[in-house]
């Protein structure tokens, strides 16, 4: 009886210790995967954003201001590699980049079933170069930040 | 009496002896029963965030690495390097790249026209980077004027030192540059004013999103339009 006892003192002890141990871990995987996920968001924004513009062959808005000052919006337009006209904005409802596209040309534009990214909080695209072929790129998902310049290589 | 108490206590104390070392087993069972998953489905949740945190960072330096190798071929042709066969791989810091250049032709001026392919491959990942390369003849020395366009990139794993593989890659180039092509066939079929006109309507099935921002895209559109030709 008195062994029986002890065991279960013993037992209850133990659980009782790793059972804070997994509440701890829970609360650190928690974070770490919050962490992770809005790490790879703001990845994934970037890449796929900056893998079409690279390819692109001018950016229609934003451009910098007449003084020459930058300019930054949570929308960018700019002329795709086939000439037609693309749109990235922030959907703040949804915390999703969309992508939007318009031809050049009589057909109705066209939203992507598939959004670019999500569970972005912030995205703003900052037209930095005179000739409109450089950009900058700031993604904000959850405490993941993201900055990303990209230069226009076509013509 | 004696001796049989005696035994009786001994089979007594074996008995708790055995029941213990039984509780004993069965508690470090139940334990390691209990961890071993748990750890498991950590190191899986773990591994498994990594392996996607890995997998676009090799795109990006597949691309980046690309991106480089195509400015390190540029510089060469800059410097009256002249028809190229295919390149063993070459390393862009730590990283690889394999480099083609294919003469295509001669140009009006004179000028040599190449395509110019460049890949680099990270595990499963490769990214390609084809573009189209005019090579003015040295006036009388290097440094050699070089324009380069159309630039391209695909994430298909080609083999860029065989001909077929880089015409296919032109192939589906030559789609993209067909579309662009007919955008630009649209601009010059239209005054400034009539093309103003058929893209600002356009805002009427724009996004809600859209709409504050589109006047000004429709300037810049018109202000870069293609003048209209003249039939």
């Amino acid at each position: 009886m008195v062994e029986l006892t002890i065991s279960i003192g013993l037992l209850a002890i133990l659980g009782g210790m790793v059972t804070h141990w997994f509440s701890m871990q829970r609360k650190y995987q928690a974070r770490i995967t919050q962490s992770s996920e809005g790490q790879q968001n703001v990845l994934m924004a970037n890449w796929k954003m900056s893998n079409e513009l690279r390819m692109s062959r001018s950016i229609l808005y934003p451009r910098p201001n007449s003084d020459k000052s930058i300019k930054s919006d949570s929308i960018i337009y700019f002329k795709n590699s086939c000439g037609e006209i693309i749109c990235y904005y922030h959907d703040k409802n949804t915390l999703e980049i969309k992508r939007c596209v318009i031809p050049n040309g009589v057909a109705a534009p066209a939203v992507d079933k598939k959004p670019i990214a999500q569970g972005i909080n912030e995205v703003f695209f900052t037209a930095v170069g005179v000739e409109n072929r450089l950009v900058d790129i700031y993604v904000r998902s959850l405490e993941s930040y993201g900055l990303e310049s990209v230069y226009l290589i076509n013509d | 009496m004696i001796k049989i108490t005696s035994n009786k206590s001994t089979n007594k104390n074996v008995l708790i002896n055995e029941s213990r070392k039984g509780f004993a087993i069965f508690m470090v069972l139940g334990f390691i029963a209990i961890m071993v998953p748990v750890v498991y489905m950590f190191s899986q949740i773990g591994s498994s965030k990594t392996k996607q945190a890995m997998k676009f960072h090799e795109h990006l330096k597949t691309e980046l690495t690309a991106i480089s190798g195509n400015t390190a071929i540029l510089s060469r042709m800059r410097g009256n390097v002249r028809e190229f066969a295919p390149m063993p791989d070459e390393t862009s810091g730590e990283d690889k790249f394999s480099a083609s250049v294919f003469k295509t032709g001669d140009g009006f001026l004179g000028q040599d026209l190449h395509i110019v392919l460049t890949k680099s491959k990270v595990n499963n990942h490769a990214f390609t980077l084809l573009c189209d390369v005019e090579q003015f003849q040295p006036e009388p020395s290097p440094p050699v004027t070089i324009i380069s366009h159309d630039y391209w990139g695909t994430i298909e794993p080609y083999e860029i030192s065989l001909l077929a593989d880089a015409l296919a890659m032109q192939n589906f180039r030559g789609v993209e540059l067909l579309r662009l092509e007919q955008s630009r066939d649209f601009e010059r079929a239209y005054t400034e004013a009539e093309y103003k006109n058929i893209m600002s309507d356009k805002k009427s099935s724009l996004p809600e999103e859209l709409s504050s921002s589109w006047s000004t895209v429709v300037n810049a559109l018109v202000s870069e339009k293609l003048p209209k030709e003249e039939s």
